[in-house]
This record gives structure tokens, sequence and C-alpha cells, in this order.
């Protein structure tokens, strides 16, 4: 070996924008409950109220698991890796986790929703409120909803780590980047993704007023799979 | 609504707020300056994991780094030294991990998946080859001299820094690393002296 070489500088492992935000909401939800500072002797008399705190969030997170409950702000649901789960607002709207997605309701107010998609695929159906925000963040975008039905998704292996993909099945919504630049308004039929940072006018029908069960929504999108994976194949050479 | 301020990553780091300003304001209790010492350090801190304790370990580790570091943000007494701070809770945690893990090792001949694919994917053929000689050796040595080496070696810290961040004299920090360097030099060149 070298001596004095700094191999850190030659081996730099990095965290995708996806794996830096999923870190970031587990580190928040472990912090939550000791910020504010407290003291060691605070905390050997806030044991008792500890341990009750996690019972009752155990509580809390049964009742938001069932089809009548309510979701608690910065409440995390994640769908195992082998079914997708279903999760409704109390305002209608429907939210479809597919297998191994996960996320969490950041806010939800009358005048404002916000969800965070730190990992896999959610198909979210909307209801339509003039007064309210619907927003969705994922990998470091935002996508704002009037009223609406759409599919956002977080890569995560390979290629598509981090890359964002936004299906609009019905209404429109619209893309926000950290970057400032301007927003993409997308209709329904329409898909964007992160990787091209354009709309795409794609095989995403539009649909009535009726939701579709989710089974037949994920075969309305199946068509769109050859499309994208022709971007990776190399182009025929101009004869 | 503290939380939803604080679920807001899509907003680009401010390059012109110093780490000693993010410190204080995250020491007050301000949830984005927590956030985004945590954007602007969670690389540094995850690559050292990754180099001192492989990359199984390495999210844990971090995400460990920064519970704690946020949790007593009151012992900082520099705040303008933030990075060697959280490189220092890396240390100890790192440390107190292959402890525990030394027992667990010894009985189900643990190997350390994924370092030799991080290594491929994240350094240059060369230097990938070199160090996953070094690292062949290197789960073989003692805890200290595992830690003082990587620190010193891999990492590139001064032998000040080094003893500083293990929380030790600088005494033994130079018998931590000698002695490590000893053993693997002689383990890492002795097979190859026959080479062409």
């Amino acid at each position: 070996m070298k001596p004095g070489r700094r191999f850190a500088d030659e081996f730099k492992p990095q965290l995708s924008e996806a794996e830096t935000s999923e870190m970031w909401e587990r580190i928040e939800d472990r912090s939550a409950s000791s910020r504010g500072g407290f003291s060691q002797p605070t905390w050997r008399v806030a044991g008792g109220v500890t341990a009750f705190l996690v019972v009752a969030s155990a509580a809390a997170f049964l009742l938001f698991q069932s089809p009548t409950g309510s979701p608690v702000v910065g409440q995390v649901v994640e769908a195992s890796d082998l079914a997708p789960q279903e999760l409704e607002l109390p305002d209608g709207s429907k939210i479809e986790l597919e297998a191994g997605a996960r996320l969490r309701i950041a806010k939800f107010s009358p005048e404002n929703a916000q969800v965070v998609l730190s990992q896999g695929a959610a198909r979210f159906d909307v209801q339509h409120r003039a007064t309210r925000s619907f927003v969705v963040q994922a990998g470091g975008v935002e996508v704002a909803v009037v009223g609406t039905r759409f599919r956002v998704s977080v890569g995560k292996l390979g290629y598509a780590q981090g890359r964002v993909d936004v299906a609009v099945e019905l209404g429109s919504v619209e893309v926000r980047r950290p970057d400032g630049s301007s927003p993409v308004l997308l209709a329904a039929g329409e898909r964007w993704t992160s990787a091209l940072g354009v709309a795409v006018t794609s095989a995403v029908a539009p649909t009535g007023s009726e939701a579709p069960p989710p089974a037949q929504a994920a075969v309305a999108d199946a068509p769109l799979r050859p499309r994208w994976h022709a971007w990776r194949q190399p182009k025929q050479p101009k004869r | 609504m503290a939380i939803v301020q604080l679920l807001r990553p899509a907003q680009p780091a401010a390059t012109d707020v110093s780490d000693s300003q993010l410190a204080i304001a995250a020491r007050a209790g301000d949830v984005k300056a927590r956030e985004q010492l945590f954007r602007r350090h969670s690389s540094v801190v995850y690559g050292l994991a990754v180099r001192l304790a492989g990359p199984r370990e390495a999210k844990d580790i971090t995400q460990d780094v920064f519970v704690q570091a946020f949790q007593s943000l009151a012992k900082l007494q520099n705040p303008a030294a933030v990075r060697s701070w959280l490189c220092g809770i890396a240390v100890r945690l790192v440390r107190r991990r292959l402890r525990r893990l030394k027992l667990f090792d010894s009985l189900f001949q643990r190997d350390n998946d994924g370092l030799e694919q991080a290594l491929s994917a994240f350094a240059a053929p060369d230097v990938a080859l070199e160090l996953q000689r070094i690292y062949e050796h290197v789960g073989r040595l003692p805890e200290r001299q595992r830690v003082a080496f990587l620190l010193r070696r891999v990492e590139g810290m001064s032998m000040e820094e080094t003893a500083e961040v293990m929380g030790t004299s600088l005494a033994s920090a130079k018998r931590w690393v000698t002695a490590a360097e000893a053993r693997i030099e002689k383990l890492t060149t002795a097979p190859h002296r026959g080479a062409p």
C-alpha cells in the first residue's frame, strides 16, 4: 500500500436521493419523541410516560390500519412485499399502496394534505376540493393535485434508482422539481419521468368518473412497460 | 406544523448557511436546520460507515449517528466542527457494533456481504482491488487496531485526528495503527513476493 494514500477520496459510496429521504424519515420518526432536548433525569421520570405512549401509538396504528380509521399526521404506512394495501382518507380520497411501497402522511387538514412516498408505487384517487391542495412528494419531486386519479412510483433498483414516474389516469396534476424549473402540467393520459424531465404522452387511458378496481388499473398501465424499456435499447445506426 | 416543514426535502441545500449556523439553529430546535445538516453530511457519514464497517451495517449506523447527534446537540462544543463531531459519533458506534458482532462472527462465520459489490460500484478497478485485499485482512484485526488503521490509512486522517475521533491518546492511536500496519503489511505482501 502506498503510504499516505487517501482511499476515502477514491471509494465514496453514495446514498441515492430516495435512500436519503427514507433515512431522514426514519431518523425523524426516532427523534420525534426526544425532540426538545430532555435532560437525563427527565428521561428517567418520563420512562412511564414513554411506555404509555408506545402502547397508545400501537393502538393508534392499529386504528389507522383499519378501513374506518383516520390517518394520523406523521403516520407511516407500509405495504408488505407480498400484497398491496389500501388507505382511505377522511375526505373519501383513496390511496392504494402497491406491494413494497411506503408512505407517510405528512399533513392532513381541510386546506392542505401532504403525502411523502419514500419507496415503491402508489395509486391516488383524490376527491376534488376547490379550497384544498393535495401534494405528493416523491424523490425530491412534488406532484400537486386538484382532483384526479394518478400513480406515482419511486425507482428502487439499478438504472431506475431514485427515478420518479408519474402517470395520470384522470384529471390533471402539476409536477414541481426542486431545481426551480417551471412546473410541468400533466393531463389525463400523460406520463412524466424524472429521468427525462418532460411530459410524455403515453398509453395511460383516461377513464370515467368511477374508479376502476386496482386490478383493472394495473392492466391499463401495463402497455407502458415495453415503451419505457425501449428507451434503454441502443439506437439503430442510420443507413 | 413542524412536521410538515421538516418533510420538505425538495428545497435545495442553502450553501451560504454555514455548519455553525445550522448547528446553532438545530440546537435551538429548528427541524429544517436539522434536516439540512443531515442532507449535507449524510454522504460523509455513510461513506465512513461503509469503509469502517461494510455496506450491510452502514445505513443503520448512519441513521444511529444522526439520531444520537440530534439528541446530544447540547454537548456540541464547537458548532463549526459538526462534520468531525459526526465522524466521531460514527466511529464510536462502529466500534460498539464491531465489539458486539465479534461473538456473532465467530459463531456464524459472518462474511462482509456487499463490500465487493460496493467496491466495484464506487471505486476504480485498481483501487477496488487494493482495498479488497486490505479488507480481506482488516477483518482479522482486533477492533481498536482495525478502526485506527482504517481511519489513518483509508480515511487519510492525521494521527492526531485518528486519536481524537477514537477518543484516545495520541500514543495509543499510534500504537494501534503501527500494530495494524505491521500485520496488514505482512499479510498483504507475503503471498505476492513470488509473483513476477
